[in-house]
């Protein structure tokens, strides 16, 4: 399931919202990053899928760490 | 039947990538790490005056062309072994001066040019030791040349080999002293060298990021060993990205050497 799937799936627990595509950026182990992600578009809330967090994101560290 | 990609080393597999529409979606024009930042950091290590003559030597997209006249108003012009990537509408006034040529063989006279930037293109160059001799062949004596590339931090090539038999190297992945002795054996003497590697590292992790699949850019990961499975070679180095200013030394500093 892509991030875009993802936003039509879910809804926002804050306020029922519906979520949409967004650029978030983020600071990761000192590097500077930009990714559209799911996001309320009442409230701002992001949502961080699974398969980042435990997917791409671990790819990432292993990348920025300093072996 | 061979393939062009196995004529070439792992490295120059990543030329291909450099004209891919998912790496101009995370870089922009500039398709390399770091982008005008380090640009802006060679020329500032450089001594180019106002109207300098600037040679940038894979020039892509000509956008570091068409940055360095806007922004120093050098009289830059680039040349780029593809064409597929220049732009050719717009204003006539305004499309940059860029050719195609090859780094190995450029198409300029002796002594023709102030500066000469090469960012992110030599690991891609056949002949590294060729096309170091024609930077310094069109330099004129005193000009400065801005240098950007991926290297090894083990300070040694997982292939060993010398400048004189470089066409020949199977891992272009160069090592420090392999790139200072190409600059040195062509006259150059190092001014500067800095490690950037954490722009090349962000560059791969947002390409991760940002791309569903990394087929697209296996080489590239697989220079980090993120869980690819590509050339063994790499997998026995230390990826990392410099950026280094050299200087042609003048003919008295040849004869005194």
């Amino acid at each position: 399931m892509n991030f875009s799937q993802e936003a039509a799936v879910w809804s926002c627990t804050s306020c029922g919202g519906e979520l949409g595509l967004i650029k978030v950026g983020f600071t990761y182990m000192k590097g500077n990053f930009e990714i559209d992600l799911p996001a309320c578009a009442v409230c701002g809330l992001v949502l961080v899928p699974e398969n980042l967090a435990l997917g791409k994101m671990a790819e990432v560290e292993r990348i920025l760490e300093d072996k | 039947m061979k393939t062009s990609r196995e004529d070439k080393t792992p490295i120059q597999d990543l030329s291909a990538f450099h004209e891919s529409a998912s790496l101009r979606a995370v870089t922009g024009p500039s398709l390399r790490p770091g982008g005008f930042r380090l640009t802006d950091r060679g020329i500032s290590l450089g001594g180019f005056s106002p109207g300098a003559r600037i040679l940038d030597v894979g020039c892509g997209t000509g956008a570091s062309v068409e940055y360095l006249r806007r922004k120093y108003r050098f009289s830059a012009l680039g040349i780029d072994m593809s064409g597929s990537l220049f732009r050719k509408t717009g204003e006539a006034d305004t499309i940059p001066p860029l050719a195609v040529a090859r780094a190995e063989a450029l198409p300029f006279t002796d002594c023709c040019c102030d500066g000469v930037l090469c960012e992110c293109v030599l690991s891609l160059v056949k002949e590294p030791k060729r096309a170091v001799e024609e930077f310094s062949r069109v330099l004129r004596s005193g000009g400065f040349l801005i240098l950007s590339d991926i290297y090894d931090r083990t300070g040694c090539n997982a292939f060993p080999c010398s400048p004189a038999t470089s066409s020949g190297c199977p891992s272009t992945l160069r090592s420090r002293p392999f790139i200072e002795a190409l600059l040195e054996d062509s006259g150059f003497v190092l001014l500067a060298w800095e490690d950037h590697t954490r722009y090349l590292k962000e560059l791969v992790a947002q390409l991760i990021l940002s791309n569903g699949s990394p087929l697209e850019f296996h080489d590239l990961c697989c220079l980090f060993d993120s869980g690819c499975a590509g050339s063994p070679d790499l997998r026995r180095t230390r990826p990392g990205y410099f950026l280094l200013v050299a200087q042609k030394m003048t003919k008295r500093e040849t004869v005194h050497g």
